[in-house]
């Protein structure tokens, strides 16, 4: 399941090669810190954690079996020290209420995106998304970004398929309507030029 | 039907727009820090390696000559080591001791809620290792 290039890296390090270890930081300190950015909404907390997952993988790494992915592994390791440290700073996001979606809801936010250009446009989702609860946006990161299969993020949350199910699907609606309220004046804007 | 068209249309717009935000970078020597750590923690555990004064063997030494050395000392003469001398307890009667908890009573339900308590604690024990165990797997 694990990469060939990552299982020969894991056994240099478990050898006793530290050094090795530096291509798996590289490897993946953009997904973990990330991750653990878009959960935190803290570059320090994002920083501390996901150096915090490296030393934690490198003291467990003769534990990694290699069934899975080691990025998964990873990641398993990157999302329970952020809900720990979010547990800990009893930090949480102001939910957006969310409604049943309809076509012309979608239609008109993506008429908006689309007029905008993709830098600006990366931007304004990037924050919409940190205005999701952690753990929705967790999953929209997870599954959209990082391409991980409702498998692997199962097996990173330790939640059942119907929990991440739900979330998953909750986690767009409530993007959708938070992009919605973002670019709300532009929509305005947009129609009543038509 | 008309719910899963809209699933699906979401499902399209955040996989669309999602990928195109950027990934955020972490400080330019984050590496070199966990690698600086690391090999810190290593020369720490390699001047605080803690060894035994006897090792295992030297112990299991130890304990194989004392056996023999009472089952030899059983075996050759008259009066077995193993025989303790017999103590007069009797002095213990003639002592007395007011019992501080004579008027004490325990029921059986805090018997055995003490008894569960201790059994839950225990099983919490092994429960929590296990699960902190698992993180790691």
């Amino acid at each position: 399941m694990t990469n060939k290039n990552d299982q020969l890296y894991i056994t240099k390090v478990i050898n006793g090669d530290t050094n090795a270890f530096a291509y798996l930081v590289d490897n993946y300190k953009g997904m973990i810190y990330t991750l653990a950015y878009k959960m935190t909404k803290s570059r320090e907390e994002a920083e501390e954690i996901s150096q915090d997952t490296f030393i934690k993988a490198y003291r467990n790494l003769s534990k990694f079996k290699g069934d899975s992915k080691f990025s998964t592994w990873l990641y398993r390791i990157g999302y329970h020290a952020s809900l720990d440290a979010i547990k800990k700073n009893k930090k949480s996001n102001n939910t957006f209420e969310i409604n049943e979606v309809t076509f012309n809801q979608i239609k008109s936010v993506e008429d908006v995106l689309e007029g905008i250009e993709r830098k600006e446009r990366a931007e304004i989702l990037d924050k919409c998304l940190t205005q999701l609860p952690e753990d929705e946006c967790s999953m929209i990161w997870m599954f959209y970004y990082d391409e991980l299969s409702l498998k692997e993020i199962i097996e990173v949350t330790q939640l059942s398929q119907a929990n991440v199910k739900v979330k998953l699907h909750r986690a767009r609606k409530r993007l959708l309507k938070i992009v919605e309220n973002t670019v709300e004046p532009e929509i305005i804007n947009h129609y009543g030029r038509k | 039907m008309g719910e899963n068209k809209h699933i699906e249309e979401l499902d399209a717009f955040a996989k669309k727009y999602v990928k195109e935000i950027a990934q955020e970078k972490p400080s330019i020597d984050f590496t070199a820090s966990i690698l600086d750590k690391i090999a810190l923690e290593k020369s720490q555990k390699s001047v605080f390696k803690t060894k035994a004064l006897i090792s295992k063997k030297s112990w299991f030494a130890i304990f194989t000559l004392l056996l023999a050395i009472v089952l030899l000392s059983n075996k050759y003469s008259e009066k077995s080591v193993l025989e303790f001398p017999e103590v007069d307890f009797s002095f213990l009667d003639k002592i007395q001791i007011p019992n501080l908890f004579e008027s004490l009573t325990i029921s059986n339900s805090v018997l055995i809620s003490v008894f569960l308590f201790g059994l839950m604690f225990i099983a919490q024990v092994v429960f929590l290792k296990k699960h902190f165990d698992k993180r790691f797997d």
